[in-house]
């Protein structure tokens, strides 16, 4: 099967939010099992891990922000409350980014 | 909107209610880990982590992955013409997989 996309008709988003969801759900079992359900502690301070939670948390953001924005689409009229909540939608995401970030970064050290 | 009582469009709906429920869980999982990381939010680390949480955010999180895995099989496979079935296939799937998880706790 062929995805054309083109700017602003939304197809390149419909398909990232399924692969986003996948990679999601993989994601998800590996931290679930490393860090909630594990037997032996992980080092969630090395590289790799680091990297992995980073990877976590921009997939994350995406696929969120991305089924909250949809919500908006489907449920809000008034111009300027959509238009508000579109501009949450990016500060959310910026703000969440960096909190990942400075939160993963210096982890352990 | 309103919405017609059907297997597919009620299973759309509860994928869009768990979704925005385990969303603003994460978000704020992402902001405890910050707390934990610089001093402060012991008390949303505590909500977070408490039992009866964990315990909807495990229904809430296993019934979003196994009805946006049923999506895709609709998407990308042939799953429209058996959706219905196939939802059902994978709440039982859900079950087992959630009575699991509980147990493992």
């Amino acid at each position: 099967m062929a995805y054309q996309t083109s700017n602003g008709n939304g197809s390149f988003h419909w398909l990232f939010q399924r692969i986003s969801g996948i990679l999601i759900a993989i994601i998800l079992v590996i931290h679930l099992g490393a860090v909630h359900f594990g037997a032996s502690p992980v080092d969630l301070g090395s590289p790799s891990w680091k990297v992995f939670h980073f990877a976590f948390v921009v997939l994350l953001l995406y696929h969120i922000l991305m089924g909250f924005w949809l919500m908006v689409e489907d449920y809000v009229r008034t111009h300027w409350i959509r238009i508000s909540l579109y501009g949450l939608t990016w500060v959310v995401g910026l703000v969440f980014f960096i909190l990942g970030f400075v939160t993963l970064v210096p982890f352990g050290t | 909107m309103r919405y017609r009582w059907q297997t597919g469009a009620t299973a759309w709906l509860i994928h869009r209610i768990t979704g925005a429920a385990v969303g603003i869980y994460l978000l704020l999982h992402i902001l405890g880990q910050f707390g934990m990381k610089y001093g402060g939010l012991e008390g949303l680390r505590d909500f977070l982590t408490a039992k009866p949480v964990v315990i909807i955010l495990l229904a809430f999180l296993i019934y979003h992955a196994l009805n946006g895995v049923r999506e895709l099989i609709v998407d990308f496979g042939n799953g429209a013409l058996y959706h219905k079935k196939l939802f059902w296939v994978m709440m039982v799937i859900g079950v087992v997989v959630y009575v699991a998880t509980l147990t493992a706790l």
